[in-house]
């Protein structure tokens, strides 16, 4: 295997997976652009290249684009990416404190490890994970999806119950617009353009992009953070005392993007929860600049990468919305992404292994030299700051579809979230609900299908094996956030 | 009574039983409620329910804090001036959503740039006028021209 990855590397694919990397590092840490849509740009500008050039690119731009939501999570608090969702609890936090330098030495290192262990768990994983992840019932993604936004108490340190609320005010957004079923739609009270849903990147330009332009206006703090960014010092050392917690991350990084769907904000999300829970004395509580839930967001959604290629090659079938344009690549070139594709064309895996190992490299090496300069834009005073961000909000909920009615969804949800944001409900838990509602409903409808009446749904659940683990996670994530219980555990220790 | 619509959770709370309401509503009129599994209203009725088991949470808890604080009304306070600039902020960007249609991306933005700009507090006319033009034409040129991706 490792041999059949090397004789993969040339020159001429070191050169385009760095492209590619480079690319993916200043899309992505700009809020307002995805690195969906330059992606899909991609494939487009690929069309006339070979399989393997095209897929080098992608590769690059796909493993430093996911990390590099976090530049923009860390420097400036709105993540440049879904997955980055999380990271920005703790890593803006530490800008604040005037440690940006540390936290996105932190996030790239960490970023690197999980690409490493997701690369590493494709490779030698991909058969058995698709046999486990072919064994899930729709109750089954049900579950999990419940369990995600259960954990939301990981994100809601102040109330639980508010938690929940931004959660179902994301599930409802959800399921505005045609059904995937039976094709009704809901919500949409007679508007043409509500028919095809809330656009997903433009509720999160809005929710994050927007949402934080007004909140700095209602704060009325306009100068630049005081925030020494310096240069990234890489510290090995330093970074290599998080190892355990780094691949128990990535495992579940990977672990989790390997389920179609679900990607890297369920990934970063569940590994965040678990590392708060585990982690007995990190460097601060976490949610205020805690080195561990850097590590824990970043390794896990970045071991993503390698996670979500395992469905999508292996199935056909695309672990999260990069993957599904990376399929599309596929199909444009002419080949069937699925299990023949070990048989015909095993190059090809081979060929996306390297390119994902290059770009992992090809990050790291970005991470310390380039990023630094893109710090400085901590440095500029919001009064310039918040009204370019939001010209360039615009431009990237215009952008996926060309359509003004996005930029419109992006304002409206935009306010609504500074809105909720004024009352103390917590914003992460709706962009997560959005992700997941796609998931719940239609697994939802077909576990009752299967089992038409709620005792015997609910009885199912105990002969399932998976049904009765995932049953059990979100029971113990729902009791751990009652009070009755916390104090239970404070008063024992 | 008073007290506790001055209650800001008991009135969040009332809200959002108003929403799960709204939401259950919808979802028993949908087709098929009631008659078949797969019907689209199941889900929307299933986090419906969920939100009023939730509001009606919030509902006791301002209902609580106003019997416990007696007669100390726990008002939000909002700042109203800075209210007042968020929806000064939301209305040009509305105007500005609606100037791009009629006038393009980047006389809109040059206009929205500088009037934002100004209201927050930038004074220096040579910032004011530089990245009100050069960020709509730096834009221009990476996305349009150099990505090939439209602009308003």
């Amino acid at each position: 295997m490792i041999w059949d990855i090397l004789q993969q590397i040339n020159p001429a694919l070191i050169g385009l997976v760095f492209l590619g990397a480079t690319s993916g590092l200043l899309v992505g840490s700009i809020p307002g652009l995805s690195v969906t849509m330059a992606t899909a740009i991609l494939v487009t500008v690929t069309y006339s290249w070979t399989i393997e050039n095209a897929m080098a690119l992608i590769m690059g731009l796909y493993v430093a684009g996911v990390f590099s939501g976090a530049v923009s999570a860390i420097l400036i608090n709105i993540p440049g990416a879904p997955a980055a969702v999380i990271t920005k609890l703790d890593g803006f936090p530490m800008t604040e404190k005037g440690e940006a330098a540390e936290a996105l030495w932190i996030a790239t290192f960490q970023s690197f490890i999980g690409s490493l262990v997701g690369l590493f768990l494709l490779a030698i994983l991909a058969k058995p994970i698709t046999n486990i992840a072919l064994q899930f019932s729709p109750l089954d993604y049900f579950l999990i999806a419940v369990f995600g936004l259960t954990a939301v108490g990981a994100l809601t340190a102040k109330d639980y119950t508010k938690g929940l609320i931004s959660a179902i005010i994301g599930l409802f957004l959800s399921s505005i617009g045609r059904e995937a079923i039976m094709g009704t739609a809901r919500f949409s009270f007679g508007i043409t353009n509500l028919q095809a849903g809330i656009n997903l990147i433009a509720a999160l330009i809005g929710l994050f992009g927007f949402t934080e332009v007004l909140t700095q206006i209602y704060r009325g703090s306009y100068s630049a953070i005081a925030n020494k960014a310096g240069k990234v010092k890489p510290d090995f050392k330093g970074a290599l005392k998080y190892l355990s917690l780094s691949i128990r991350s990535s495992i579940i990084g990977t672990f989790i993007g390997a389920l179609p769907g679900c990607g890297g904000p369920v990934a970063a999300l569940i590994s965040y929860d678990s590392a708060k829970k585990t982690v007995k004395n990190p460097t601060r509580p976490f949610g205020e600049g805690a080195e561990e839930g850097i590590v824990a967001s970043e390794a896990a959604n970045n071991a993503c990468v390698g996670g979500a290629l395992i469905p999508m090659l292996t199935l056909g079938i695309p672990g999260d919305a990069v993957t599904a344009v990376i399929l599309a690549a596929f199909l444009v070139h002419g080949l069937s992404p699925g299990p023949l594709l070990f048989s015909e064309s095993p190059e090809l895996f081979h060929l996306i292994l390297a390119g994902g190992f290059i770009g992992s490299i090809s990050m790291l090496i970005l991470g310390i030299t380039v990023v630094p300069r893109l710090s400085k834009v901590v440095l500029i005073p919001k009064k310039i700051l918040l009204p370019v961000v939001s010209v360039l909000c615009v431009i990237g909920s215009y952008a996926v579809n060309n359509s003004i009615f996005d930029v419109l969804v992006m304002m409206i949800i935009g306010f609504l979230g500074f809105i909720l944001k004024n009352y103390d409900y917590p914003i992460a838990p709706i962009v997560l609900a959005l992700v997941l509602g796609d998931i719940m409903d239609p697994s939802f409808r077909r576990a009752f299908a299967y089992v038409p009446s709620i005792p015997k749904l609910f009885l199912s659940i105990f002969q399932h094996p998976i049904s009765l683990i995932l049953f059990i996670m979100i029971v113990i994530s729902v009791l751990s956030n009652f009070k009755l219980i916390k104090n239970i555990f404070a008063y024992k220790n | 009574m008073k007290k506790l619509i001055k209650n800001s959770l008991f009135v969040q709370g009332l809200i959002f039983l108003i929403f799960s309401i709204f939401i259950i509503n919808r979802a028993y009129n949908m087709r098929d409620f009631g008659e078949s599994f797969l019907s689209p209203g199941i889900f929307p009725a299933l986090f419906g329910g969920v939100l009023l088991i939730l509001s009606l949470n919030l509902i006791i808890r301002g209902y609580k804090e106003v019997k416990k604080s007696g007669k100390n009304i726990n008002y939000d306070n909002i700042d109203k001036v800075s209210l007042l600039n968020v929806i000064f902020i939301v209305m040009i960007s509305l105007i500005y959503l609606w100037a791009l249609s009629y006038l393009g991306f980047i006389i809109s933005s040059i206009v929205y740039l500088f009037i934002f700009m100004f209201y927050i507090g930038e004074r220096r006319i040579w910032i004011l006028i530089a990245i009100s033009i050069l960020t709509p034409l730096i834009s221009y040129l990476i996305f349009s021209i150099g990505l090939g991706i439209s602009l308003p």
